[in-house]
């Protein structure tokens, strides 16, 4: 089940709301978990067991790894619970892919490949999967001591909001608020609001621009004048960014209606002067995973200069492979490995030379072309598709894409931009984090509900259209 | 005192939450229903397979999309800042012209590359297959004339055509378009095929007249120009026919009339509010009395660029009867008979004082819509021998009663008569008839 669907927005959301606010505060865990499991089973009838059986032994593993003294022991149970988690991910999400390659090999020198039945993607594992890694390697870390009651333990790894697409909500920051949790009305109603912005972020702007970028790469990419090249990969950029960032506000806005304070996934990043800043700002939880959890294990910044750049270059590497199993992800985090390590190696000196504007325009334009990559997963085409960015043909351009596309793109950009304006920063404050007063809230609301039948006059005026982050 | 007031909005927020439940399960909120073609999508039966195999979820959410609660309203909504803002449309039947006039998607791309697109991509086929069915035409019209019925075409005007200048560019494919409408025109010429061409008269009136010829928003023409056409095919009649019609009069013209609007293509976008107030002009028409006048028996053959005919004049004041063979399908203001397989075809062939075939020009493709095979082949054969050919046909038909069989070996033999009766081709007048046309002669001589 996605947020922008029917089913979800007109039956599950009510009935959820209903059933979790009149029941005693001391049921609505149970509550949550049992509307969860309907949640993923709806969409997922397949793998429902897969998640909560793997889900139940992890939490017996990392019992067992706590109570034991004996340090051998302990992380022979850490070891364990991290390859139930990673060994699912692997199996489901890259057998596939090895499987190909391998076979790939073989027949090039000539020997006999075998067949090999492809293995269905669970949605939301890469998200699930490093959930529960957190919790094994936090507790392990001694960070945190597990959980009591098996029931919350589960209902932190498929607790609906977060479980398809994040944020990855690392144990530590969410196991007070599963034990005990404040109400305020006042939450409730901001994460009303925020669901509501995310909501309108994918549909009137995500799909709007989804859905001629669909249109302009699926023609003859080697026909493409270079001003059509580069207004699809600014609509593409702008399509990932409200999609993404539209499903976390989402998540994080049903968090808030139940009393959970999700960290936040965006923090404006095309107003990132540098790649290192932009991961800092996009999908922030997924860096902090990185970083907790690879980065820092590897050695991290305290070992020599060489070490530090191949520790950053293979955790990019891999959370480029994170997010799909084929090459063109792996390139894609490698292109910004790469970068990072350039801005370490000097190139941060440039930026700071040039200035802030100039600084975001080259980051935006190094994290477009690499969106090339990622979006154009057949590496040839990818190829085709940037060389004509880089033909300077702009000779046969025209406008042909309609006003909405256009008028939607501009306003995407400004949105995407805003940030970098004194007004703008003053507007994300006040829209995000300002506790609104009773007038404030007499104009945001009816507001919000207009934009609720909007956005639903607009998804059944175009059509259903799954998260793009869905898929990793 | 703030923390009541939220919690007295979220609890309102909740219930407009329900609300929506309530109204798409129950829709006990009367909401004016969207326009156009609505498939109904029913609920579908939750079972593990369908469920296991996610048919079910599919088929839920296509039903939540064609039922949720206030989905009238939000469509709307959305289709007006759509129009408000970009001057687009959702809706794949309408074209957005320049100051905006609407057309039909069809229509326009009838202009831009062919009004035969749905029957061929291929313009030798198709003046081949047009000109068979003048030539049909061309036979039915000679040996009706024995029977002193008058059958002849309107060819009507196409809003694309009329009005091009309003159309938006062309997005291509660019090739050389074939209109039908100006094709027929020239075949009728040559063969001296009874019509009148009001494609043509359209063009050359439409910066004259008083009056739209087409509405902005609508795709048939307006009622006060179907008023003045009806007038011009009357007169028509009467020039080619001793038929001394009745006349009728065309009142002062007036803006609005809250019946029949001329807006079929703006209430397919489903806009909350109307694009500018109905500007079109009407008028009433008065039937003059005329002792010398007769009252033939009329039957029009056509697409549905009648229904402004008919709903503005008083026809029953100038015919004696007349009925309307929608696509030569369903048959209206006929009392007796309400489809035309079940009409006796050679009967009121005979009985009729004028027959009109009539169509626009989107509506060529499909010309007569086997009227004119069937005229010709109940005109110039015995029933028996039609009978018999049908069976002979059907026994060849893979269908599972005989009812479907014949269905479909009428069909075939209204496609293609010429095939199964090579009398019938050529450019030659067919010189045999049906036996029974003299007993139905001789019947109405005896009533």
């Amino acid at each position: 089940m996605v947020f922008s669907s029917n089913v979800f927005l007109i039956f599950f959301l009510p009935a959820f709301l209903i059933c979790y606010f009149i029941s005693p505060k001391s049921w609505r865990n149970i509550i949550l978990l049992l509307f969860s499991i309907v949640f993923y089973a709806y969409g997922a009838p397949d793998f429902i067991l897969l998640l909560l059986g793997s889900t139940v032994i992890n939490y017996y593993i990392v019992k067992l790894m706590y109570k034991t003294d004996n340090q051998r022991l302990k992380k022979l149970y850490c070891g364990l619970a991290i390859t139930v988690s990673l060994g699912l991910l692997v199996y489901f999400k890259y057998a596939n892919f090895f499987v190909d390659n391998f076979n790939t090999i073989l027949s090039a020198i000539g020997l006999r490949t075998f067949t090999f039945t492809k293995v269905l993607l669970p949605i939301g594992i890469s998200f699930f999967s490093f959930q529960s890694v957190t919790y094994v390697i936090d507790t392990y870390r001694g960070n945190n001591k597990p959980m009591d009651r098996l029931t919350d333990y589960v209902l932190y790894i498929i607790m609906f909001p977060q479980l398809i697409a994040g944020p990855i909500v690392r144990y530590c920051d969410i196991e007070g608020e599963i034990r005990q949790r404040d109400y305020r009305w006042s939450e409730c109603l901001q994460g009303f609001y925020r669901f509501i912005i995310g909501l309108s972020k994918k549909i009137l702007i995500a799909d709007v621009i989804g859905a001629q970028v669909d249109t302009l790469l699926g023609g003859d990419l080697s026909l493409m004048n270079s001003g059509t090249a580069w207004i699809t990969i600014a609509a593409y950029t702008m399509q990932l960014y409200f999609d993404f960032s539209g499903y976390s506000d989402m998540a994080i806005g049903l968090g808030k209606i139940m009393g959970f304070h999700f960290p936040e996934n965006f923090d404006n990043p095309y107003n990132s002067a540098s790649i290192t800043e932009f991961w800092r700002r996009w999908h922030m939880t997924l860096g902090a995973f990185m970083r907790n959890y690879l980065y820092i294990p590897l050695g991290g910044n305290r070992c020599s200069k060489s070490r530090m750049y191949f520790n950053l270059w293979v955790v990019f590497l891999l959370s480029g492979f994170w997010h799909g199993a084929n090459w063109n992800f792996i390139i894609w985090g490698a292109y910004h490995g790469v970068w990072l390590v350039l801005e370490r190696m000097g190139l941060s000196k440039f930026y700071e030379k040039i200035g802030k504007v100039p600084s975001v325009i080259i980051t935006f334009i190094i994290a477009m072309v690499g969106w090339a990559v990622f979006r154009i997963e057949d590496l040839n085409d990818a190829w085709t598709f940037i060389t004509r960015l880089f033909a300077f043909d702009f000779q046969s351009f025209a406008w042909s894409q309609g006003p909405q596309f256009y008028t939607t793109l501009i306003v995407a950009l400004a949105f995407a931009f805003v940030g970098l304006l004194p007004f703008g920063k003053k507007l994300i404050n006040f829209t995000f984090y300002t506790d609104y007063s009773i007038k404030q809230h007499l104009v945001v609301w009816p507001i919000a509900i207009f934009m609720l039948l909007f956005c639903l006059g607009a998804l059944n005026s175009v059509g259903f259209s799954p998260f793009i982050y869905f898929r990793f | 005192m703030k923390e009541v007031f939220h919690k007295i909005l979220f609890v309102i927020t909740i219930a407009v939450l329900v609300l929506i439940f309530v109204q798409t399960m129950t829709g006990f909120i009367k909401i004016k229903p969207l326009n156009g073609a609505v498939v109904k999508t029913e609920m579908p039966k939750l079972t593990y397979n369908n469920y296991a195999n996610s048919s079910f979820q599919r088929d839920f959410e296509n039903y939540c999309r064609a039922n949720f609660g206030f989905r009238e309203f939000s469509l709307r909504l959305y289709n007006q800042h759509l129009w408000d803002f970009y001057r687009t449309t959702r809706n794949k039947t309408v074209v957005i012209g320049r100051s905006d006039w609407l057309f039909g998607k069809r229509e326009a791309r009838d202009y831009y590359i062919s009004g035969t697109y749905d029957y061929t991509n291929d313009t030798m086929v198709m003046k081949r297959q047009f000109y068979q069915e003048a030539l049909r035409l061309y036979k039915v019209q000679n040996i009706l004339e024995e029977y002193n019925t008058f059958i002849f075409t309107t060819l009507l005007p196409g809003k694309t055509f009329v009005f091009n200048e309003y159309l938006p560019e062309n997005p291509g494919p660019y090739m050389k378009p074939f209109h039908a409408v100006y094709y027929f025109a020239q075949v009728f010429d040559s063969l001296g095929i009874n019509y009148i061409d009001l494609q043509k008269d359209y063009e050359y009136h439409k910066e004259k007249t008083d009056y739209p010829l087409f509405p902005k928003t609508g795709m048939h023409w307006t009622y006060i120009a179907a008023e003045h056409s009806f007038d011009s095919i009357l007169r028509y009649i009467e020039h080619k026919t001793d038929i001394n019609l009745h006349n009728y009069t065309i009142g002062e013209k007036y803006i609005d009339k809250p019946h029949h609007p001329d807006t079929d293509l703006e209430d397919v976008l489903n806009l909350l509010r109307p694009i500018r107030p109905n500007t079109n002009y009407y008028a009433d028409v008065t039937v003059d009395d005329d002792t010398t006048a007769t009252r033939p028996v009329f039957i029009l053959v056509g697409d549905s660029y009648f229904w402004n005919i008919n709903n503005s004049i008083p026809l029953h004041s100038i015919f004696s009867k007349y009925a309307y063979w929608y696509y030569n399908s369903t048959i209206y203001f006929n009392p007796s008979c309400n489809h035309t397989s079940k009409i006796d075809i050679l009967e009121e062939l005979i009985n009729t004082d004028i027959i009109n075939l009539s169509y626009s020009p989107r509506q060529l493709y499909v010309f007569s819509n086997k009227f004119l095979p069937k005229a010709l082949l109940y005109l110039t054969h015995d029933d028996s021998e039609i009978d018999s050919t049908l069976q002979v046909i059907a026994s060849s038909v893979k269908k599972d009663t005989d009812e479907e069989r014949l269905k479909d070996a009428k069909d075939i033999l209204f496609a293609d008569p010429e095939k199964y009766f090579p009398d019938l081709g050529g450019s030659d007048i067919p010189t045999t008839r049906n036996k029974r046309i003299n007993d139905i002669i001789i019947n109405n001589l005896n009533k």
